[in-house]
């Protein structure tokens, strides 16, 4: 008597590939959109937090950091038109991954051509946030962008951190697991070859 | 502890209990992988309410607060992040199972005679759990959250006469604002998840145990016999390495990359007077939000979203063909292969602008979406059926 028997492998290899290929390619698209060279590094938020307790503290706020703008919310709208907003999620809030961080660092940085306005984003009130001859401007902006990326998530190096434990443990538990599953379905595959 | 056991036993049905439901639950031995995406399911089904009882400690469902109770969860709270994402993410890992679970179910003819009723709390269970989805994602009250429940509201008023008051009865008030957040809120936490979602889980596996599970083969098994084993420890072993080896996956998206399956503009405060650039939905609704933007009257487009689910009920009427699994079907494999990429294309046209290209493919796939249902009805007239196998064969 020829008794069939689903093939774990083969089945198995294919969950594995739809499970982990595919978010992959996701991921691999994210991240090739810009080449800007962004730091990461707790040294480049913690300069970002004075550069922005200097600039950017006057209007800004942070608030779920506990930064108060010095300015009132009233004095800023009526000398610019609008209410700058509180940038506590900004760097999350305006793109997957790093992105968000990459828009901050690409705003800040479009006053070049035409002092006054934002080349990149024309609707935008703010005024330039550096002097123009400040040859500082390229660093000050990535520490500023890499300090409201830190602010939009303080749990993000955690997370990232246990992470990898987390799922260290999953791979040795998975494998451990499938090797019991093999086992138990032995006893019936040895039984059906009689 | 056999004491124990047999004091319970004389006043309680445990081991009964047990053996038929766990234990000895009769089960065919050749069911594939796509046989795991039930238990799946429950087990995203327990995580999202494990974890959304601790949210829950720590949420204001209040227009004033909740923005600001979500950050305090990310923030303060005590790995108040990783609850939160595993609670964001889960309804990802959710409808994933849900989505292959349902697809094996067509391919297999699993809804035909005796599981009809099986196939329907099923489907039950699929409405629940959307209305669920889509209550939670008002909760952090961020802009697509507000835009998000204004425009799927908006869609009742295109109904004939009751429309505008009807939108307003599902808001409580004129335009999504608190009542709207703390009906959502109770009905999200309470009526649904353990009501609905769960008493009709509970039916579902309670239907399931009547008729058994149905296999790739489609053919009846008997039960005593050798193509049948007890559930433990073969599908104990079979479902836990399959759950640890998916959970690995939505886990390193938790870990890793939460931001993948969040829209970045809802980590701004809801605001009633700016409209997001681009509306969209999670990606478990776009195939149906493609539906919606594909139909140019509204309240056609209503009528053909609910009824490419609605359609779904019928299936057991529509398909006659007395063989269940499309692998002997070599007509119906076919069309249910192509309706599961004409799934995945209408999921694309969902999640771009209706223009040009896309608005013409996501009319096509709507077209293809129903009429598949048709050609089930016409198939069986003309089919030429493989043999089927017999049972020692399996």
């Amino acid at each position: 008597m020829k008794i069939r028997l689903p093939s774990v492998h083969w089945q198995a290899i294919a969950a594995l590939t739809v499970t982990f290929l595919f978010p992959l390619t996701i991921i691999a698209a994210e991240t090739e959109t810009s080449k800007i060279d962004l730091d990461f590094s707790t040294a480049a938020v913690k300069r970002g937090a004075v550069v922005f307790t200097v600039l950017c503290q006057n209007c800004h706020s942070v608030k779920y950091l506990g930064y108060q703008a010095r300015l009132s919310a009233k004095d800023t709208q009526s000398a610019f038109g609008k209410a700058p907003p509180d940038l506590s999620l900004m760097a999350k809030a305006r793109g997957r991954e790093s992105a968000g961080e990459k828009y901050i660092y690409a705003l800040l940085l479009s006053y070049d051509q035409t002092p006054q306005k934002n080349s990149l984003f024309p609707y935008i009130a703010m005024p330039p946030p550096f002097s123009q001859d400040d040859p500082e401007r390229p660093a000050k902006a990535k520490d500023v962008a890499a300090f409201l990326y830190f602010a939009a998530e303080p749990a993000a190096a955690e997370r990232k951190m246990l992470g990898s434990y987390v799922i260290g443990y999953m791979i040795i538990l998975t494998v451990l697991l499938y090797l019991l599953n093999r086992k138990t379905w032995k006893r019936i595959k040895k039984k059906s070859m009689q | 502890m056999a004491a124990l056991r047999a004091w319970i036993d004389q006043r309680f049905p445990l081991t009964e209990f047990i053996e038929k439901h766990l234990t000895k639950y009769p089960t065919p031995r050749n069911l594939n992988y796509f046989w795991n995406f039930g238990s799946l399911a429950g087990t995203f089904l327990a995580v999202q309410i494990l974890t959304g009882v601790w949210l829950a400690m720590f949420y204001k469902p209040d227009t004033t607060l909740a923005f600001d109770s979500v950050q305090h969860i990310m923030r303060d709270v005590n790995y108040g992040w990783l609850i939160r994402y595993l609670h964001a993410l889960g309804p990802t890992g959710f409808f994933f199972a849900v989505y292959i679970h349902m697809g094996r179910a067509l391919f297999y003819g699993s809804y035909k005679n005796p599981r009809e009723l099986l196939w329907w709390i099923g489907l039950a269970i699929f409405l629940a759990l959307m209305a669920e989805a889509f209550m939670g994602y008002l909760l952090p009250w961020g802009q697509m959250s507000y835009w998000g429940a204004t425009v799927i509201t908006n869609l009742f008023s295109a109904i004939p006469y009751i429309g505008s008051a009807f939108v307003v009865w599902l808001r409580g008030d004129y335009s999504v604002g608190d009542s709207t957040l703390g009906r959502f809120f109770a009905l999200h936490t309470t009526l649904l998840p353990l009501a609905v979602i769960g008493l009709l889980v509970v039916l579902h596996l309670a239907a399931l145990h009547r008729v058994g599970s149905n296999n790739p083969e489609g053919i009846d098994l008997d039960k005593k016999g050798p193509a049948v084993v007890p559930f433990a420890p073969y599908f104990i072993t079979k479902d836990l390495w399959f759950i640890s080896l998916i959970f690995t996956g939505y886990l390193s998206f938790v870990f890793f990359s939460p931001d993948l399956f969040l829209e970045p503009i809802n980590l701004e405060p809801a605001n009633s007077l700016v409209t997001p650039i681009h509306m969209t939905t999670e990606w478990y609704f776009l195939p149906f939000y493609a539906i919606v933007k594909s139909i140019p009257n509204k309240f056609a487009g209503i009528i053909a979203m609910f009824g490419a689910i609605l359609i779904l009920a019928f299936l057991p009427y529509l398909d006659r063909s007395p063989i269940r699994s499309a692998r002997y079907r070599p007509l119906k494999k076919i069309f249910t292969w192509l309706f599961f990429f004409n799934f995945l294309a209408l999921g694309y046209a969902g999640a771009k602008l209706p223009v040009g290209g896309i608005l013409l493919m996501g009319r096509i796939s709507t077209v293809y979406y129903f009429l598949y249902f048709l050609l089930l009805l016409l198939i069986p007239g003309f089919e030429k059926i493989n043999p089927l196998p017999r049972e020692e064969q399996t």
